[in-house]
C-alpha cells in the first residue's frame, strides 16, 4: 500500500485562499484607515514638523531650546516619570493577586466579580477622578472616618498633592492591569500546574515556579500599558494635584496658551509622543525576547 | 481532587480573598459613593446625607449652560455613533476576510488611537482643525471623537466576525443573492447584538472624552465633559455629583445591556484613552 | 411521517449537461487542479472522490463559481458560465457544515432562494411545503435551526438547495459530520431525491464506500488530476493506477520488475489477467479477499503462488485480516471469512494463491 499512500500526500493549496480570503476585501477597511490617517496620523506628523519651525516661520530648533531653557520642565518630567513608576508598581502589587484569584475561581463567579473591574473601566474618567476627590479631600470621607474612629486627630493631606494623584491614578489604571493579566492567567495550562503539584510542589511554590513565569507576558503587557498610559494623564493630576502636581500633558496645554506660536507645545507633545513610542518599542523587544526564550527552552 | 491540592487551601488563601475584596472595593466604592452624596441637601455633600434633596439635579436641569453642554455632548456622541459604527464594522469585516498580512496592517492603524496619549492626538488635531476653521464646531469635535470611538467598534466587531461562520454568506450567494445582499440578509442580522454593543461603547467613549474636547471646543461650544473639567479645576460645583450619578447610570445600563446580550468579552479592552 | 405524498412531479426540474474544457487552477506555484476536461451528461450523479488536497473541492468550487479558474472553459448546457459570478449560475449547493442561516426558521431558510427570485408569498409557502415533504420533514416549517439534529439539518440544506429547481446540484462532503448509521440512511435518501428531481449532481467525498454506493460514475482525483473516470464497478474491478486500486477498497500493491515481455515479483514470474500497460513503474494489485491460503499439494495451474509467514491475525467481525510477510519481507493482507476451516497460526509458514483472473497489473500514479 505504500506507493499509493505516499502519492496521496499532495500539497494542500493554501487554505486561506480556498476559504475566500482575498486581498480585495481589504478595500472595505479604507474608510476607517482614511479617518485614522487623516484625523490622527497626519495631524500628529504636522505637529512634529511644526515643532521644528520657529515664530518667524523658519526651520530651527528654537522650540526645543525653549524646552531646555524652561526651568520648570525638569520637575515636570521628573513628576511624570515618578508618578508613572509609582502607579505601575502599585498596580502590580494590588492587581496581581486579584487577577490570580479571579483566574482560579469558577468561570461564573469570576465573570460576576469581573463586573467590579469592568464597571470602573467603562465609567467616565472625570467622574472617577471626582469621586476620588470627594473621598480624599481634607474633609472628605476617608479623613472623616479616620478621625471619628480615632486613628488620626488631624486630617491627612491626601488630596491636592502627589499622594492623592498617585492614589487616584492607581485606582483608575488598575482595570487596565488586571484584565490582561487575568486573561493570561486563565490561558495557562492547568495540567502543568497539576503535574507540578502531583510531583510534590507546594501550592505557593507552584505559583512562583509555574504559574507566574507563564503569565510573564501578561504581567509585562499590563505593566507597560499602565506605565505608558500614565505618561499621558491630564485630568487626574489637574484635579487631584491642586495645581502643585504638573505632568507633561498639563505642561503641553499650558504652553499652548502661553506661547503665541504652537511650536513650543508641539515640541513638548513630540517629546511625549517619542517617549510613548520608545516605551512601546521597548515593550515589544521584551515580548519578543520572552517568546524566543520560551520557544528555545522548549526545543 | 488533584486541582485542589495544587491550589492554595482556602484557609491559607484567606489573605488572598481579603486582598481581592479590598482591591475590588477600592475599584467600585468611590464611584458608588457619589450616588448617595448627590442626593445630599448640603453644599458639603455629606455621606451619608443627613437630609435628602434633589437640589443638585434641579440645579443641573435648570442651568442653561449645563443643558447647552449636554446637548452638544449628546449630538456629538450620536453623530460619532452613526459614523464610527458602520465604518468600524466595514473595517472589521475587511480584516476578517482579507489576507492576514493586510489585516494586521489595517488593525495596527485603526487601534493607534488607543495607545497614543490623547493630548498628543489632541494637539495635532487642534493645529489641523484650526487651519480648517473647525474649532468650536460639532463637525470638528465629531471628527475627533470618531477617531477615539473607531477602535472600540472595530475590536468588538472583529471579535464577533472571528466566530461567525462565513459559509452562510457563501450559501446565500450560491442560492442567488449578490455578495452585498448576502451581507445585508444573512450576516448583519446575526451580528445585531455585537453591533448594538459596539454602538453603545462608541457612545460612551464619545460622551466621556475630555482631552480632545478640551482643545477643540471652547466657550459656549464646550461639551459636558469639558465644562465639568473646568468646574473641577476651579470652584467645585456640587451639581457635578448629580451629573456624575447620571454618567454612572449610563455606564451601568450599558454594561447590563451588554451582559444581557451575551457579549461580555466585548467589554474587556485592549487599552484605551487617558 | 404518515401520509407521505409523492410530489416528485411538480418539483422535477431535470438536469443539464456540464462540459468542462481544460479547467486549471494554481495557487502560488502549486497546481490545485491540473487542466481538466470532463463531460457530465444531464441527470447524472457524478462523485468526485479523492483524499484532501486532491483537487476535488477546487473543481467543485470552480463549478459553483466561488473559485475562478486560471484556464479553460465551462458550459452548463450551451451556456458558457466560466465568467459568471456564483449568484447568477443558478446552481444548488449543499455545504459540508450545512451553512443554514441560524437566524431564520426552517421555512425562511428554504424560502430564501425563492425570495431572492421574487416569488410571491403563497407560492413560496406551497413550494416550501412540497420540498419539505420531498425530504420527509413535513411540518418542520417553524422550527429554529438550532433545534435540528444533524440529519434534519442535512435535509433542510438539501431542501434549500433544490427548492428553486436548479438544474445542477453540488454537494461538498455533505455527510461527513454525521455518524455512520445516519450516513448510510442519508446516502439512500440523497440518491432517492436525485432520482426524483433528475438534477445533474456533483458530489464530493473522500469516502470511497459512499462513492461506490451512490454514484452513476466516479472521478477519482489525486494531486489535482483525475486518475480515472468510470462506473463504480469499473473503478473497483479494473483500477488503472496503483493509487485508484489502493484508494478504492484497499489493496495489496506489489512493485513489479519488467523482464522481457513479462513481469516478475521477487524473481517470480507473474501471471496476470490484463496485458501490460505501456508505462513504468508497474504494480500488481491483489485484493485482500482474492488472496487465498493454498492447500498443500499440486499448484493450481493458472495461479500465482507466494510463500509467506503469518505475522498477525486480527478479528474484524465478519472476517479475519491476516497479515503475512512474503519472502522478500513485504507484508500483504489476506481477508478470509470467519467460517474458514483451518485458520493459520501466527508464525506459521503458508502459501498464498492469487488466481490469474484476479491478478491485475496497473501503472503507477500519474
Amino acid at each position: 500500500m505504500s506507493v499509493a499512500a505516499g502519492a496521496s500526500d499532495a500539497i494542500v493549496p493554501s487554505q486561506a485562499r480556498a476559504d475566500g480570503h482575498s486581498s480585495a476585501w481589504a478595500a472595505l477597511a479604507f474608510p476607517a484607515v482614511l479617518i485614522v490617517v487623516g484625523a490622527l496620523v497626519i495631524p500628529v506628523l504636522v505637529m512634529v514638523l511644526l515643532s521644528f519651525v520657529d515664530s518667524s516661520g523658519s526651520i530651527s530648533l528654537a522650540n526645543y531650546w525653549l524646552l531646555i531653557s524652561d526651568p520648570s520642565l525638569p520637575t515636570v518630567i521628573e513628576t511624570t516619570v515618578s508618578i508613572a513608576l509609582w502607579c505601575t508598581l502599585l498596580c502590580i502589587l494590588l492587581g496581581t493577586p486579584v487577577a490570580y484569584l479571579l483566574s482560579e475561581l469558577p468561570q461564573r463567579v469570576a465573570g460576576l466579580l469581573l463586573i467590579a473591574v469592568l464597571l470602573p473601566f467603562w465609567t467616565s474618567l472625570l467622574v472617577r477622578t471626582y469621586a476620588m476627590l470627594l473621598l480624599l479631600q481634607r474633609r472628605g470621607l476617608v479623613n472623616e472616618t479616620l478621625q471619628s474612629v480615632g486613628l488620626t486627630t488631624e486630617p491627612l493631606q491626601l488630596a491636592h498633592n502627589m499622594t492623592g494623584t498617585v492614589i487616584a491614578m492607581t485606582q483608575i489604571m488598575l482595570p487596565y492591569f488586571i484584565l490582561p493579566l487575568y486573561v493570561s492567567f486563565r490561558r495557562i495550562d492547568r495540567g502543568m500546574m497539576n503535574a507540578a503539584a502531583g510531583l510534590g510542589a507546594t501550592p505557593v511554590r507552584v505559583f512562583w515556579t509555574i504559574t507566574l513565569p507563564q503569565a510573564r507576558s501578561g504581567l509585562l503587557a499590563g505593566g507597560f500599558l499602565v506605565f505608558v498610559l500614565c505618561f499621558g494623564f491630564y485630568v487626574t493630576p489637574a484635579i487631584l494635584g491642586g495645581g502643585r502636581v504638573i505632568m507633561m500633558a498639563q505642561a503641553i496645554n499650558t504652553y499652548l496658551g502661553l506661547y503665541p506660536n504652537w511650536g513650543a507645545a508641539g515640541a513638548l507633545a513630540t517629546v511625549l509622543f517619542l517617549c510613548t513610542l520608545l516605551t512601546l518599542g521597548f515593550m515589544r523587544l521584551c515580548m519578543v525576547y520572552l517568546t524566543r526564550k520560551r520557544t528555545s527552552s522548549r526545543a | 481532587m488533584l486541582s485542589n491540592e495544587r491550589q492554595i487551601s482556602h484557609g491559607r488563601r484567606a489573605w488572598l480573598y481579603l486582598w481581592t475584596s479590598a482591591v475590588l472595593a477600592f475599584l467600585v466604592a468611590p464611584s458608588l459613593i457619589v450616588i448617595p452624596m448627590s442626593f445630599s441637601a448640603s453644599n458639603l455633600l455629606e455621606f451619608p446625607p443627613s437630609t435628602l434633596s434633589l437640589r443638585w439635579y434641579a440645579s443641573y436641569f435648570s442651568s442653561s449652560e449645563w443643558m447647552r453642554a449636554t446637548a452638544i455632548s449628546l449630538s456629538t456622541a450620536l453623530l460619532t455613533v452613526l459614523i464610527a459604527t458602520p465604518v468600524g464594522f466595514l473595517a472589521a469585516y475587511a480584516v476578517a476576510r482579507t489576507t492576514p498580512r493586510l489585516g494586521s496592517v489595517a488593525t495596527a492603524i485603526i487601534v493607534l488611537p488607543t495607545i497614543l496619549p490623547h493630548i498628543v492626538v489632541a494637539v495635532g488635531m487642534f493645529f489641523v482643525l484650526s487651519w480648517a476653521g473647525l474649532i468650536n464646531t460639532i463637525t470638528g469635535l465629531t471628527i475627533g471623537h470618531v477617531v477615539v470611538a473607531l477602535p472600540f467598534v472595530f475590536v468588538v466587531m472583529l471579535a464577533a466576525l472571528k466566530s461567525y461562520d462565513f459559509s452562510q454568506e457563501k450559501a446565500a450567494v450560491s442560492l442567488g443573492a449578490s455578495q452585498f445582499r448576502a451581507v445585508i440578509d444573512i450576516t448583519l442580522p446575526q451580528l445585531k447584538m455585537s453591533l448594538i454593543t459596539a454602538a453603545l461603547l462608541a457612545f460612551i467613549s464619545s460622551i466621556d472624552e475630555v482631552i480632545i474636547s478640551m482643545l477643540v471646543s471652547t466657550g459656549s461650544a464646550s461639551t459636558l465633559s469639558r465644562r465639568m473639567l473646568v468646574s473641577l479645576t476651579d470652584v467645585i460645583d456640587p451639581t457635578i455629583a448629580a451629573i456624575s450619578t447620571l454618567f454612572i447610570l449610563v455606564t451601568v445600563s450599558v454594561i447590563v445591556i451588554v451582559q444581557l446580550t451575551g457579549n461580555r468579552s466585548a467589554l474587556v479592552p485592549g487599552g484605551t484613552e487617558r | 411521517m404518515s401520509g407521505v405524498q409523492h410530489v416528485d412531479v411538480p418539483l422535477s426540474a431535470g438536469g443539464v449537461e456540464i462540459t468542462a474544457r481544460d479547467l486549471g487552477k494554481r495557487y502560488g506555484g502549486v497546481s490545485a487542479l491540473c487542466e481538466t476536461t470532463l463531460d457530465i451528461p444531464a441527470g447524472e450523479f457524478l462523485t468526485l472522490l479523492g483524499p484532501s488536497g486532491s483537487g476535488k473541492t477546487t473543481l467543485l468550487m470552480i463549478l459553483a463559481g466561488f473559485t475562478r479558474p486560471d484556464s479553460g472553459e465551462l458550459f452548463f448546457g450551451d451556456q458558457p458560465v466560466h465568467r459568471l459570478p456564483p449568484h447568477k449560475r443558478n446552481v444548488g449547493m449543499v455545504f459540508q457544515n450545512y451553512a443554514l442561516f441560524s437566524h431564520m426558521t426552517v421555512a425562511e431558510n428554504i424560502a430564501y432562494p425563492l425570495r431572492i427570485r421574487g416569488v410571491g408569498r403563497a407560492d413560496c409557502q406551497r413550494r416550501v411545503a412540497e420540498v419539505l415533504s420531498l425530504v420527509h420533514l413535513e411540518g418542520f416549517e417553524d422550527r429554529q435551526i438550532r433545534q435540528l439534529s444533524g440529519g434534519q439539518a442535512q435535509r433542510v440544506a438539501l431542501a434549500r438547495a433544490t427548492v428553486f429547481k436548479p438544474k445542477i446540484l453540488l454537494m461538498d462532503e455533505p455527510l461527513s459530520a454525521l455518524d455512520k448509521k445516519l450516513r448510510d440512511q442519508m446516502q439512500v435518501e440523497i440518491r432517492r431525491i436525485h432520482n426524483a428531481l433528475g438534477v445533474t449532481t456533483i458530489y464530493v467525498t473522500h469516502d470511497q464506500r459512499e462513492a461506490l454506493t451512490m454514484s452513476d460514475r466516479i472521478a477519482v482525483l489525486n494531486r489535482g488530476a483525475i486518475q480515472q473516470l468510470g462506473t463504480p464497478n469499473e473503478i473497483y474491478t479494473s483500477p488503472k493506477t496503483a493509487f485508484v486500486a489502493d484508494f478504492i477498497g484497499g489493496s495489496n500493491i506489489l512493485p513489479l520488475a519488467r523482464n522481457g515481455d513479462g513481469v516478475t515479483f521477487a524473481d517470480q514470474d507473474i501471471l496476470a489477467c490484463n496485458s501490460l500497460p505501456d508505462a513504468e513503474p508497474l504494480y500488481l494489485v491483489a485484493r485482500p479477499e482474492k488472496l487465498l491460503f493454498a492447500s498443500s499439494g499440486e499448484p493450481t495451474l493458472d495461479a500465482n503462488r507466494f510463500s509467506a509467514t503469518v505475522t498477525n491475525i486480527s478479528f474484524e467481525g465478519d472476517s479475519y485480516a491476516v497479515t503475512a510477510a512474503l519472502t522478500n519481507g513485504r507484508e500483504v493482507t489476506v481477508r478470509c471469512t470467519t467460517t474458514i476451516g483451518a485458520l493459520p497460526k501466527q508464525g506459521e509458514m503458508v502459501t498464498l494463491e492469487l488466481a490469474r483472473q484476479d491478478a491485475l497489473i496497473v501503472r503507477g500514479d500519474t
